[in-house]
């Protein structure tokens, strides 16, 4: 029970020390916040061609780390927590890559019929599936 | 056992809140109900990405109709309740500073200010709603907007609805919270000892803001 209790008093102590992240630090991520949301606005309202989808995430993803590193404390509080946060991050990413791997890579007729899917990632026209859709190569001997 | 001992220290000093007996200490047992709220909110992150991973599927078949539905939204209205949601978080980060240094009329007064600034978001998301119902730019079967006929227009505004109502309703549920939160402080409960209430509280409130950081150019900016 000592021990348990020096070790609480160890900790009270660091917690202490890191814990004081004053209302500056506040101010510069809700400055940068405010920032970041005008750029994402004008640079969604440009219209770029190629990248406009990866610049508007890139810059959402940006704000999302500052309000979770500075706004819910992750910079200060190591261990479980960030593990936890991580870790959803993690399965949101995997669970969007692998379904649009899915969408992205199946046969044209399964999917909507006036649907008009992107090239990216995968072109997918009508029956280019391998060797046309085909079983087998063509001029293979059809036993 | 919190609204006891907040009971105790209406004047004065602010309590210390008891340890449960099978924590060993105040920094352990606060700890432990911080890893709990990351716990819940990583099922948050999780239940929203749900929609998400809807909406890059159904952008990703229907690019031409959710581009153009997407400029059917009120670029403005949505640019200010970004911005009104970020100095709502802001302000919610402050109250979180204050109950350390034991300042809870400034709790107080930052929390009013964060749930002020939620009810100007849901006012302004109202006007939003209003405007589409009467367009008709409604979810599935509903839309009827001879402006935009095209081959999974009616999808995006499924997903519109779904998303922004169910981050509405995530400011609600916010709102009640922040109250709570709010009364407690108004009875002088926090310090540095105990300011459990108010970080958790505002973790969830930062949650509400960051989900909007995504849905914000997913659904208006295409």
């Amino acid at each position: 029970m000592s021990a348990m209790a020096n070790e609480s008093f160890k900790e009270e102590r660091e917690m202490r020390e890191e814990h004081h992240s004053g209302p500056g630090k506040y101010i510069l991520v809700w400055a940068a916040l405010m920032v970041l949301t005008v750029v994402t606005v004008l640079t969604g309202r440009m219209h770029i061609e190629t990248g406009a989808l990866a610049l508007a995430l890139v810059i959402a993803s940006v704000k999302g780390a500052l309000v979770a590193l500075y706004f819910m404390h992750l910079a200060e509080h190591q261990g479980a927590s960030r593990v936890v946060f991580a870790t959803s991050m993690l399965f949101v990413v995997l669970l969007l890559l692998f379904t649009l791997f899915d969408i992205g890579t199946r046969f044209r007729p399964t999917l909507p019929s006036n649907s008009t899917p992107q090239e990216w990632p995968v072109e997918t026209p009508g029956q280019a599936g391998r060797y046309g859709g085909m079983l087998k190569a063509p001029g293979t001997n059809p036993k | 056992m919190q609204s006891s001992s907040a009971a105790v220290g209406v004047a004065g000093v602010p309590p210390r809140p008891q340890v449960a007996a099978h924590f060993a200490s105040l920094e352990v047992q606060h700890h432990a109900a911080r890893l709990g709220m990351w716990l819940f909110l990583a099922t948050e992150i999780l239940l929203f990405a749900g929609l998400f991973v809807i909406y890059a599927n159904y952008r990703f078949l229907f690019p031409e109709a959710f581009a153009a539905a997407s400029r059917e939204l009120n670029l403005l209205l949505g640019t200010i309740n970004t911005l009104v949601l970020i100095t709502s978080s802001f302000t919610a980060a402050m109250a979180v500073h204050y109950a350390k240094e034991a300042q809870n009329k400034k709790v107080v007064v930052m929390f009013v200010l964060t749930i002020l600034m939620a009810l100007g978001f849901l006012v302004i998301k109202y006007f939003e709603y209003a405007h589409k119902f009467h367009e008709h730019q409604l979810p599935g079967p509903y839309y009827a907007y001879p402006g935009i006929q095209l081959p999974g227009v009616s999808a995006y505004f499924t997903i519109y609805f779904l998303s922004t109502g169910l981050h509405a309703f995530h400011v609600i549920i916010g709102m009640i919270v922040l109250g709570w939160v709010t009364l407690k402080a108004m009875r002088n409960t926090f310090s540095y000892h105990n300011y459990t209430a108010v970080e958790l509280g505002s973790m969830y409130w930062h949650l509400v803001d960051l989900v909007w950081i995504f849905l914000f150019p997913m659904l208006y900016l295409i």
